[in-house]
């Protein structure tokens, strides 16, 4: 399961920026999904930010929501391979609260948008429940 | 039972999308998953082999994760989801937007008032934009309020509302030292506007000289980034507490009590309110506050201006905050500790199924099981005037004085038993059930308190209160001594 590098299409890359500003200065929250191999997001499923109270801090994804997702993804003979949340005005760093709820083995994308433009992209991940976390790199791909 | 394991978790789960699982509960399943799957034990539980926060079992569409509901047989037929709580937040932030920080801006004069909070690096000049565009309301212009408001003003808070419906008093000089000889029967709210204008014009300040309850304390707080809570009585502190639990408005809470104090965080990021901590007051009178236990005079000022600490911090997004932890401090003997607080999922307020929905203006008393409802045996009292013709009478009645040792040192009650309520219990065979027995406090509050007690304890004998306490008979005139108490 470890990783060092994530590919994620030009398409997703785009979608997940343009979201984020869309939902500013809301977060945005969605779950990544790939195929088979695991070697390449290419689709984002945007989730609703069902979180009660400040969204421009915080996102949830209503647990109904994400298995209605799930099947989605499933029928379209895909993985889910991460998730995708934005930090509005923040920098796209993993915060405690991500920290704390982060799922092993999953790709967690963070994007970093202001109200005049986007400054930053970055994925991490963890093996273990309580490990540590890793930064992984992105590479950029058209979609195959 | 059908088990459907989230695609995020079933890695761990040898990657089966569906489970059928020899189980009738939650917690035969979790032992059939962990044992034919054992990697699967390291992601669902901790190290302490409790449930990981993120983990949520559902059976059908009721949440199951609770450890209460895991022996909860399931019924055939319902599908178990075995989902996880998918969410995160920003970096540590503060309360205080950049769009609202870039939109503030310094004069000259300003910047060399706060050039020592600027020499601080987790401040800076945009801290001190982000605390000049913060709006806070104080509640409670007393004791705590005296140093929170103080501080907010000179730490630059751009505007401070406070909220208080009394007069100076004379014996309030004792601990509010914001105010003066000269506030003396002066509003308090008027008295704090002075000393936050001799401290810095440029605040906007707005003063709110009225007592909060049901139908105004929403309007009073609405709109603010924090709201502080220098209230010294269990009843605004609750209505402050559902108010701002209710707006989503992060509380710092103080409370003071002769020489300790206490300082906590609530509803920040979805942490726990203040019944999480405290699901209901104490009953009325069992905690008598300031006015009637006493307070040393600094107390006030140590947790005040922890309050105002707390309250900088979290508008500066620094630090760390009581958020989840109850300070107390012991001024006496100079103890403090920390207590965790745990948001609980039944909380009447901020729970998974909350029943308090709304502020309402609870009756205090009959909320605590004071006001006899109509079931109950009603408390017979006496009237002031009624019970010192007994007296005089020297009818065979016997007097249960209830006050706690300090409030008996002020003021005697003469030919008294004395009869902690903590006591009453155990010594009730002092009493004697074939005369009338009248207890006595200060309000005659815990006095009722007192007879429920013994009533539930199944004592026959006829019990008394003394209706409105030591206080209502002050001014009885008893015949043969002249001025009595």
């Amino acid at each position: 399961m470890k990783r060092e590098n994530i590919s994620v299409s030009n398409e997703v890359y785009e979608e997940m920026l343009t979201t984020a500003h869309e939902a500013y200065p809301y977060e945005v929250c969605g779950i990544l999904a790939g195929s088979g191999d695991r070697k390449m997001i290419d689709a984002l499923y945007l989730a609703k930010n069902a979180y009660e109270g400040k969204k421009e801090f915080f996102y949830s994804i209503d647990p109904e929501e994400l298995f209605r997702i799930e099947k989605r993804i499933m029928e379209n003979g895909r993985e889910v391979i991460g998730i995708y949340h934005s930090h509005p005005d923040q920098p796209a760093v993993m915060s405690d609260e991500d920290e704390k709820r982060m799922i092993p083995a999953l790709v967690y994308i963070v994007s970093s948008v202001s109200s005049d433009c986007c400054s930053g992209i970055r994925a991490y991940m963890k093996d273990d429940p309580d490990g540590e976390i890793i930064p992984i790199t992105i590479g950029w791909a058209e979609a195959a | 039972m059908k088990v459907y394991i989230s695609a995020t978790l079933r890695n761990y789960i040898g990657k089966n999308a569906v489970l059928s699982a020899p189980a009738e509960n939650i917690k035969e399943l979790l032992g059939f998953i962990t044992d034919e799957y054992p990697e699967s034990k390291n992601i669902l539980f901790d190290e302490n082999d409790e449930l990981r926060s993120f983990i949520q079992i559902y059976a059908g569409d009721e949440n199951r994760s609770e450890r209460s509901f895991w022996y909860q047989g399931i019924e055939d037929g319902t599908d178990v989801y075995l989902l996880p709580s998918i969410a995160g937040g920003s970096p540590l932030s503060g309360l205080i937007s950049d769009e609202r920080r870039k939109a503030v801006a310094f004069d000259d004069s300003e910047v060399e008032r706060f050039g020592r909070h600027m020499l601080l690096k987790e401040i800076g000049v945009k801290g001190q934009k982000k605390l000049k565009a913060s709006r806070v309301v104080v509640i409670g212009a007393g004791a705590l309020g005296s140093p929170v408001i103080q501080y907010l003003a000179a730490a630059g808070v751009g505007t401070i509302k406070v909220v208080d419906h009394e007069d100076v008093s004379l014996e309030d000089l004792q601990s509010q030292v914001m105010h003066s000889l000269r506030d003396v029967k002066r509003p308090r709210v008027a008295s704090a506007k002075d000393t936050v204008r001799n401290i810095n014009r440029s605040i906007v300040f707005e003063a709110e000289n009225a007592v909060p309850d049901a139908d105004n304390i929403a309007e009073m707080i609405d709109g603010y980034d924090l709201v502080i809570d220098c209230s010294d009585n269990y009843k605004t502190r609750y209505l402050i507490g559902d108010a701002s639990a209710i707006l989503g408005i992060p509380l710092v809470y103080g409370a003071v009590y002769q020489y300790e104090g206490r300082v906590s965080v609530f509803n920040l990021n979805g942490g726990p309110c203040l019944r999480c901590a405290n699901p209901a007051p104490p009953p009325p009178g069992l905690v008598p506050t300031c006015s009637e236990g006493g307070v040393i005079s600094p107390l006030p000022g140590i947790i005040g201006s922890i309050q105002a600490n707390e309250a900088l911090k979290l508008l500066l997004g620094i630090g760390e905050h009581l958020d989840g932890k109850l300070l107390i401090i012991d001024s006496l003997y100079l103890h403090s500790r920390i207590l965790k607080v745990d948001k609980r999922h039944d909380c009447p307020l901020c729970g998974e199924d909350p029943t308090i929905t709304e502020v309402q203006d609870f009756d205090y008393e009959e909320f605590c099981g004071l006001k006899p409802s109509g079931e109950e045996v009603p408390i017979a009292g006496f009237e002031p005037e009624e019970l010192a013709k007994k007296i005089e009478n020297n009818e065979p009645i016997t007097i249960v004085d209830v006050r706690e040792p300090h409030e008996r040192s002020i003021l005697r009650f003469p030919n008294a038993m004395v009869i902690p309520i903590g006591q009453l219990v155990r010594r009730q065979k002092e009493l004697d059930p074939e005369h009338d027995t009248v207890f006595i406090c200060k309000e005659g509050k815990r006095s009722i308190l007192a007879i429920n007690t013994l009533r539930e304890a199944g004592y026959k004998g006829p019990l008394y209160n003394l209706k409105g306490g030591i206080d209502a008979m002050k001014d009885i005139i008893f015949s043969h001594e002249g001025a009595w108490l």
